[in-house]
């Protein structure tokens, strides 16, 4: 009896051991996942424009965190750029504690795939959002609803496995 | 550390000292998002200095410790809380080392009836 007990939580602490160990502690599960987005006064960049949640379109989108002195968002941008080509979602940027200067010429080395950023030079809107990981990618739906947030480098596979699917069951719920 | 202190705000004398020790207190109790087990105290990683900035806005504004850990808390998730609050997902790390203490009570209180 007492070697049986023993050998089940002997296996409940290692399953346990296990779980924890093999999903990563740093992905912080976003609290802000079906709430809206959150209100913001601030400047887009390469235009005089003073822009609010308002300027988000009625319509899904995916809203990317990026900035220059990221080095991680050098390898995300050419799959950013291969979105962008194969418009099957929107794609807008939140230029996040850089300088204007800088963000805009980066843009002319490694593209823009962008229709255009909102420049968050203090990171107050990155605040809000809970970013800690710049690149970091919040799927929006056209209610302004967070539907999902990818933490780090969107690569191909994030792309077609996770994103598009998500994008569809989305739509379907329309 | 005792730099920042100086930036306190400079209403009344009470006030400030009161401040002062609720900014303490709040920075040394939300975590450091990305770095290893440091709290936005101890950090100077980029994003602590910014959540300090805006712990000490918020105090400025006569926001309470309450108000600012839920802040944090819905945008950075519990996470960021070193103490973090009782819920569901994590009922099983509060209550299951007194689990385990029964469990074990059992089986011992057991063994020795046998013998």
């Amino acid at each position: 009896m007492t070697k049986k007990i023993s050998i089940i939580i002997f296996v409940i602490f290692i399953s346990m051991l296990y779980v924890g160990l093999s999903h990563n502690s740093r992905l912080v599960q976003s609290p802000l996942i079906d709430k809206k987005l959150p209100e913001f006064s601030l400047p887009v960049l390469q235009s005089d424009i003073s822009a609010d949640i308002s300027v988000f379109p009625d319509d899904i989108f995916l809203l990317n965190i990026w900035a220059s002195w990221c080095v991680e968002c050098i390898r995300e941008h050419r799959v950013l750029n291969l979105i962008k080509e194969e418009r099957k979602i929107r794609l807008i940027g939140i230029n996040y504690k850089d300088s204007k200067k800088d963000a805009v010429g980066w843009l002319k080395i490694y593209g823009n795939p962008y229709e255009y950023n909102i420049f968050d030079k203090d990171g107050q809107l990155g605040i809000d959002l809970g970013v800690y990981g710049v690149p970091e990618t919040f799927l929006v739906d056209k209610n302004k609803v967070i539907r999902a947030k990818y933490i780090g480098v969107i690569n191909e596979d994030i792309y077609y496995n996770e994103i598009l699917p998500t994008i569809d069951k989305i739509k379907d719920d329309y | 550390m005792s730099s920042l202190l100086i930036i306190l705000p400079t209403n009344t004398h009470g006030d400030n000292i009161k401040n002062e020790k609720l900014y303490n207190k709040v920075i040394t109790e939300l975590r450091c998002m990305v770095c290893q087990n440091q709290n936005i105290a101890e950090s100077e990683a980029p994003l602590a200095v910014d959540l300090r900035k805006k712990v000490k806005k918020m105090i400025d504004n006569g926001k309470d410790e309450d108000y600012i850990k839920k802040y944090m808390s819905d945008r950075y998730s519990d996470f960021i809380l070193y103490d973090p609050p009782f819920r569901s997902q994590n009922a099983l790390l509060w209550i299951g080392p007194f689990i385990f203490l029964l469990i074990l009570t059992f089986i011992l209180f057991r063994k020795n009836i046998s013998k």
